[in-house]
């Protein structure tokens, strides 16, 4: 079948490496210049912003990052599940009446058996489908829940309260809403949390095992399809914390998924796909140039550059920054 | 223990077993031989379910498992050191062993931290690679990682696709007496080689693969008189 399905050998010599790195070297030098340039208060926000929206970014690449090594696939809903955890955050908390912490884990809970069903639902049946098919149903999935979204919640953008007021905190002349602490604090839980299940757990290690070799893994007893079962299972729980915890500084809508996924599958590509700790430096370095170019330039031409980064990536350095390159055995 | 019936075997349109039979009898060695592309490594595919057959039956201990996964494979007690070595080179020597008790993670710790010992044991180099990404391990130490994983799951029959290949004829005997020492413990092997001299010396029976089906049979003292296997397969 397809070539993806046995990892493709990206054939980037050294010499282009090296080459690669220099222009990304380059362009990080620039932004440390403009930053540096600006009033030292200003330079100081933009990176507390693009961190804050970075964590964001870099859980959301995380749960690419995990599908697809364990399946090769790219899961185009990845947003949607971000978008469906805020939605439900409002719904409960704001709506209901939930306190926050029951609504946070009452959501990501509901997001993630939806994530799991669909993998138990409609990809497990298929027997061996092809890469391209699966992509493609998820491309149909992120539709339909965009299409759900729409006819529970309506249009209008939705406004949740933070978690613990909004009082901003003054840092070194630069504000800072206690939200963002929640979003850094939720992050470094995550990742630690992701650590432990990969490099501790047995289960973990057998994921990493079939990311590798998957005929090795299911030779030594490791069944593709539990991979797949826990892999959506946490890449729907990381959407949907993600989605929440943003919620409250960006706001929430049926359409939010679309450019929370683009970016965040923009992260994951800069950190290298499959590669999580790349994932994670993807979308902190993602986050950080978006909000600076957008303090720089007018700020429409903002959302381009997660796109700009995408192709200058994909050409320079397909295996992404960190990324080692794929092995086709 | 292992019966295989009739089995035809496909990779798409291309066949690449044709009604192929054979046996492997409990606490015995088995080797089958063959020239490369002669259908080996499909036959262990097939009875490990990697690329399950198209006709015919495989049977273990009496049960069909001729469409059974992989994983469910093992857990009945067949495991398989692939062609190729096939460890987890990104992971540590410690931790395929590790991975090799897969399905008996939810088993008492102290009878998988037994078994590590006895493997470490049988392979003490290992033992001084344990911290070691498995990907830095020489060849030969990697197919004894190999070995040393798919004992870890505690097989009541090993399927072995050519442990030598690649290998220098030192390390080769190493191996060889390792798993003697094993079968002579009550593992029944079953073994594909190219260059079988060795593996057939210590077999009861044998089988010559050509073209997707079985050649020759007999016992392993018949086979190794045989003149044209003589000339072929043992040079
Ligand atoms: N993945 C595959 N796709 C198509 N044909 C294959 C594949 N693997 C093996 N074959 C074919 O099947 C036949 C048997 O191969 P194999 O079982 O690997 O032989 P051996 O292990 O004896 O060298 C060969 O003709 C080979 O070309
Ligand atoms: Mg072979």
């Amino acid at each position: 079948m397809l070539s993806l399905e046995k990892g493709v050998r990206l054939p980037v010599r050294l010499s282009e490496r090296r080459y690669a790195l220099s222009i990304f070297g380059a362009c990080a030098f620039l932004l440390i210049i403009i930053t540096l340039a600006a009033k030292k208060s200003t330079g100081f926000q933009w990176i507390l912003s693009g961190l804050t929206v970075g964590s964001i970014y870099a859980l959301i690449a995380m749960g690419f990052s995990v599908i697809f090594s364990s399946t090769r696939v790219i899961n185009f809903a990845q947003g949607e599940f971000s978008m469906l955890g805020g939605m439900l955050m409002y719904t409960f908390n704001n709506y209901a009446g939930i306190p926050a912490p029951y609504s946070f884990i009452l959501s990501v809970l509901i997001v993630t058996i939806i994530g799991a069903s669909f993998e138990r639902l409609i990809i497990h049946p298929l027997k061996k489908p092809g890469v391209i098919t699966v992509v493609l149903i998820t491309i149909g999935l992120s539709i339909f829940f965009r299409a759900v979204a729409k006819w529970i919640w309506g249009t209008d953008t939705l406004a949740i309260r933070p978690f613990s007021g909004e009082k901003p905190f003054r840092i070194f002349g630069a504000s800072l809403v206690p939200q963002s602490l929640w979003i850094f604090g939720f992050t470094l839980f995550a990742v630690i949390l992701m650590f432990i299940f990969f490099n501790r757990s047995l289960v973990g290690k057998g994921m990493r095992a079939a990311a590798e070799n998957p005929e090795a893994a299911s030779l030594i007893g490791v069944s593709p399809s539990t991979t797949s079962l826990v892999a959506w299972t946490i890449a729907a729980a990381l959407g949907a914390s993600a989605g929440i915890i943003i919620a409250p500084i960006k706001f929430v809508s049926f359409d939010v998924g679309v450019m929370l996924g683009l970016k965040g599958f923009a992260s994951a590509i800069l950190g290298g796909l499959g590669y999580a700790p790349g994932a994670v430096l993807g979308g902190l370095s993602l986050g950080v140039v978006e909000t600076i170019i957008a303090g720089v330039f007018p700020s429409g031409y903002k959302d381009a550059v997660a796109f700009l980064v995408l192709i200058v990536v994909l050409l320079l350095r397909p295996q992404g920054i960190l990324g080692r390159q794929e092995r086709l055995e | 223990m292992l019966r295989v019936e009739k089995v035809s075997t496909f990779y798409g349109n291309i066949q690449a077993l044709r009604d192929v039979t054979i046996r492997a009898r409990r606490g015995r060695i088995t080797t089958i031989i063959g020239a490369n592309g002669a259908g080996k490594t499909t036959l262990l595919r097939t009875i490990s379910g990697l690329t399950p057959a198209r006709h015919g039956l495989v049977l273990f201990e009496d049960k069909d498992i001729t469409s059974l996964p992989p994983d469910r494979i093992v857990r009945m007690g067949i495991s398989q050191v692939p062609q190729g070595r096939q460890i987890f080179s990104e992971l540590t020597v410690e931790d395929n062993l590790k991975l090799g008790a897969y399905i008996r993670r939810f088993r008492k710790r102290s009878d998988i931290m037994r078994d590590k010992e006895f493997i470490y044991e049988l392979f003490p180099i290992l033992y001084q690679r344990r911290k070691q990404i498995a990907g830095t391990l020489s060849g030969g130490e990697q197919q004894m990682l190999a070995i040393a994983r798919a004992m870890m799951s505690r097989p009541k029959l090993l399927l072995l696709d050519e442990p030598s290949m690649g290998l220098a004829p030192k390390v080769i005997q190493s191996i060889f007496k390792t798993l003697f020492d094993l079968h002579e413990q009550g593992l029944t092997i079953l073994i594909v080689e190219q260059d079988a001299k060795i593996a057939l010396e210590a077999s009861d029976y044998g089988y010559v693969m050509r073209m997707g089906k079985i050649a020759l049979e007999g016992s392993a003292k018949e086979l190794l008189e045989n003149e044209e296997v003589k000339r072929i397969y043992l040079g």
